[in-house]
């Protein structure tokens, strides 16, 4: 084939064009660190890119979700905590006041003593912490525990508690939150989040307080009543001490449930700050070009640049005229 | 019979003449090896002989045989090759649509991110907020971020939509610039030559330049339509016959396969523009010095060159084409997925924020009345919600708790109402507004239905209903900006391949009709020596002549 000037100057400089475009590239693959910057240069890399940021957003998302409910459950511990350390010491003054050696005197003092940890009972039940009550369920805006205006009796988020029982939907009164496990909902009722594909961030004060006549605060109640009254019964008071005894181990029962939350939780963050950390190490290996790679192909393609521009001085200028006499 | 004495004289003049046209030549062809378009030229000798029946002198010779009288200047022609030209023009087109649908497939990149602020990351963070929300379902200062980054992800589908209408009309006007400046101009150039060409050729001249110039101006023109350059002998009289020129553009999509004239001779005729009403483009053929329409929508006669690649950018609707429109993915297609996208997600979230009969029914409290539709996303101009008018609700601007967080009956008999100024405060349907507690079993729902359970349908052109997609929101963004990325390193790679064919249809043609520099050195040399010979004949002619003029017939004197 019939080689020309035309020819030879358009491939070369096409070439060069070629060699020239290569050089940015790796230019600015190395200054920037990144591999690639839009969809089209890496259309399969990109979508991996894109799926690897979704799940990490997901990621961030959860650990937000468990280290609030962390420390919601903190606050909640340490009510409890109080709570154990009130029921106690109720206990103490009980036997104490039960006991033969009292006058009235001292049962009154004993009596206003047990009325006013009663009160304190009822405080604790209404804590709130950052503004939210912490033992109403899913209600938070407004005191659990309240007392009828009336009769004096507790009431629960505006129901009787002497009036609850085992099957009340009060204490299924529950928010659940999404910390990975990937919610799901109940099938007949579709607004019920299955129990076991989330966790529950809420706390039902019914839980430590009791339900049914014999709650805390109504025997509370009932042993400042019978110290007022002059301990007249041995045998009902006993009773009425084994009542609150028993009541009040349900109290220790929701440490030891809270100490079982926390520590899931704990594995919950650990698990997903590892899951975080493989997530970042793959989208690094996926987005981001090592230093190292970036500089040895920048240095290679200025070799081949170079060379080209040396090819053509060597191509583009002697022709038969320089060799003519 | 007598030799005429100064016969070969003619002959030695002949041949000094030509070898100085030769040389005129190589350096006509010298100076222009970086003209474009420049066809090497060379000079045409014939050698002359006076044998034969025809004369009515023989010249000398017992048989009627003489030597032959030199040589014969006979014009310097060009040399091309048609075929290659075709071939050339043939693939400039196809390299001419793809460079224009690469432009375009890459400005489309502006919906896309692999960056921070986008729209698939402003959804992401949306989705976060939501799920972040669900733990602290009372929290009004949640409730009002929650709903900030909803109105930055309405914002950002205002953005998105707004730039690819701009793309749309950047197209349109490189289109209308494309066929005023660069055909029809084109068109009325070759018309013009072509009548100049044919009176140079009815005078015997071959017009070298004024050719050059022409196929130069035809290999433009095909870079933009797909031409067919038609070549009509012309007799003019008994012994001259020039070619006639034309250019059709060939529709094979009729049966039987129609043809648009763009050039006869000296007459032409354009095209032009026009932008019909639902936003696609048509090509018209308008008559050349009057443009007045001739033929209404040719479009369909377009099948390659940087006009098709533009028509199928801004009339490509893809998935939503209906029967006998562009199924291209171009413009079209990603405004109406962008639409789609907005329509869907408002719709999903508008119906599952709102509170349904049968919701009040399941939750069975005073405190749960229905309210349907309680919209969170609306249409600024009322119509149908597209990208370009999503808006947040006004109820929602006003008041951040109108996300409904639950459906559930509240736990407690006696929810605290929200008071203004100590007031009780009441929604648009009447009905008393209490605070949220913390009930979240709605807004899981929202984070669920977001993350992989919606079902992104629309209506194509046909108005019949497609599904696009079935799955999550981002899930969606990132299929489309997958499709895009694809599109646009497929139509990279075809360039590329045609970039190397044309290349190496360039050097075909340029081997037959470039110039080399070396070879006309060569030349150079050779009419160099020529020349020399024929001095050096010349002088020999003299000499003998001066022989018999100067030195006959001296004997004895």
């Amino acid at each position: 084939m019939r080689v020309t000037n035309q020819s030879v100057t358009r491939n070369y400089l096409k070439g060069l064009h070629g060699n020239r475009a290569l050089l940015n590239k790796y230019s600015e693959q190395t200054y920037t660190g990144q591999r690639f910057s839009h969809m089209g240069e890496n259309p399969s890399g990109g979508i991996r890119a894109m799926q690897v940021r979704r799940n990490l957003t997901r990621v961030d998302g959860y650990l937000d979700n468990a280290k609030a409910a962390k420390s919601t459950l903190a606050a909640a511990e340490k009510s409890i905590m109080q709570m154990s350390e009130i029921t106690r010491e109720i206990s103490r003054l009980t036997v104490q006041g039960i006991s033969d050696d009292n006058g009235s005197d001292e049962r009154e003092a004993i009596a206003k003593q047990v009325e006013a940890l009663q009160k304190e009972m009822l405080a604790i039940a209404n804590t709130q912490f950052a503004g939210k009550y912490q033992f109403g369920g899913t209600n938070n805006v407004s005191a659990p525990f309240t007392l009828d205006a009336t009769t004096n009796e507790l009431l629960y988020n505006g129901h009787p508690v002497a009036g609850i029982g085992a099957n009340s939907d009060l204490l299924k009164d529950a928010n659940y939150i999404e910390v990975g496990l990937g919610i799901t909902f109940n099938p007949d009722s579709s607004q019920n989040v299955d129990p076991n594909s989330a966790f529950k961030n809420t706390y039902v004060g019914l839980d430590f307080m009791g339900y049914g006549p014999n709650n805390l605060y109504a025997l509370a109640g009932k042993i400042v009543d019978t110290l007022r009254s002059g301990v007249n019964d041995k045998d009902a008071a006993g009773k009425l001490l084994d009542d609150f005894n028993a009541a009040a181990s349900q109290v220790t029962l929701q440490i030891t449930q809270f100490g079982a939350d926390d520590n899931y939780l704990d594995f919950t963050i650990d698990r997903l700050e590892s899951e975080r950390i493989t997530l970042i190490e793959r989208q690094q290996s996926i987005e981001l070009k090592e230093a190292d790679e970036a500089i040895l192909d920048l240095k290679m393609q200025e070799y081949v640049y170079n060379a080209a521009l040396q090819m053509g001085q060597r191509l583009m200028q002697p022709t038969l005229f320089d060799f003519m006499k | 019979m007598l030799r005429p004495t100064f016969l070969s004289f003619e002959t030695a003049k002949r041949a000094i003449n030509v070898s100085q046209l030769g040389l005129d030549t190589v350096g006509h062809n010298i100076s222009n090896v970086n003209t474009p378009g420049y066809t090497r030229q060379r000079v045409d000798q014939l050698s002359l002989s006076l044998n034969g029946v025809s004369t009515k002198y023989k010249v000398h010779g017992a048989n009627g045989q003489s030597p032959g009288l030199g040589v014969l200047y006979n014009g310097t022609s060009q040399i091309r090759d048609s075929y290659l030209d075709t071939r050339y023009r043939n693939e400039a087109s196809t390299y001419g649509e793809l460079a224009v649908k690469a432009a375009g497939l890459q400005e489309l990149e502006s919906i896309d991110e692999i960056s921070a602020d986008g729209l698939n990351a402003k959804m992401l963070d949306f989705i976060n907020e939501l799920t972040k929300y669900a733990s602290g379902a009372s929290d009004v200062e949640i409730a009002a971020a929650v709903r900030n980054m909803a109105k930055q992800v309405t914002q950002v589908m205002n953005k998105a939509s707004a730039e690819l209408e701009n793309i749309l009309n950047n197209q349109k006007e490189d289109l209308r610039i494309s066929i005023t400046d660069d055909i029809n101009t084109t068109l009325e150039s070759i018309a013009y030559l072509n009548e100049r060409i044919r009176q140079e050729h009815m005078t015997g001249n071959p017009a070298n330049e004024l050719m050059d110039d022409r196929n130069l101006l035809i290999d433009k023109l095909s870079e933009f339509v797909n031409i067919k350059v038609v070549n009509t002998p012309e007799k003019i009289s008994g012994d001259l016959t020039i070619s006639r020129l034309s250019i059709v553009m060939v529709d094979s999509t009729t049966s039987p396969a129609s043809e648009f004239t763009l050039v006869d001779n000296k007459e032409y005729n354009a095209l032009g523009m026009r932008e019909n009403a639902d936003g696609t483009v048509s090509i018209d053929l308008l008559e050349g010095y009057t443009m007045s329409p001739l033929k209404k929508d040719i479009t369909g006669a377009v099948t390659k060159g940087a006009v098709k690649g533009y028509i199928d950018i801004i009339n490509g609707s893809g998935d939503f084409a209906g029967r006998g429109d562009n199924s291209f993915r171009g413009v079209p297609y990603y405004m109406n997925m962008l639409d789609t996208y907005a329509a869907t997600f408002a719709k999903y979230m508008n119906e599952c924020n709102s509170i349904t009969a049968a919701d009040a029914a399941a939750a069975n409290s005073p405190f749960v009345k229905e309210y349907d539709p309680k919209n969170l996303f609306v249409s600024s101009d009322g119509g149908n919600i597209t990208a370009k008018n999503i808006r947040l609700s006004q109820e929602w601007e006003s008041e951040s708790t109108f996300l409904t967080t639950s459906k559930m009956a509240p736990s407690t008999a006696d929810p605290e109402p929200v008071l203004k100024d100590g007031k009780p405060v009441y929604d648009d349907q009447g009905n008393q507004v209490f605070k949220d507690n913390a009930n979240a079993d709605n807004i899981n729902k929202f984070v669920n239905m977001l993350k992989g359970d919606m079902t992104f349908a629309s209506v194509n052109r046909d108005n019949e209903r497609i599904v696009l997609y079935t799955g999550g929101a981002s899930e969606y963004m990132t299929s489309l900006m997958s499709t895009r990325g694809l599109d646009y390193s497929l139509n990279n790679t075809l360039l590329l391949a045609s970039d190397k064919v044309i290349s190496g249809h360039a050097d075909s043609r340029d081997a037959i009709s470039a110039v080399s520099v070396d070879e006309e050195a060569i030349n150079m040399m050779t009419y160099q020596n020529y020349y020399n010979a024929a001095v050096r004949y010349m002088t020999t002619l003299d000499e003998a002549l001066n022989q018999i003029i100067s030195g006959m017939g001296l004997v004895g004197r």
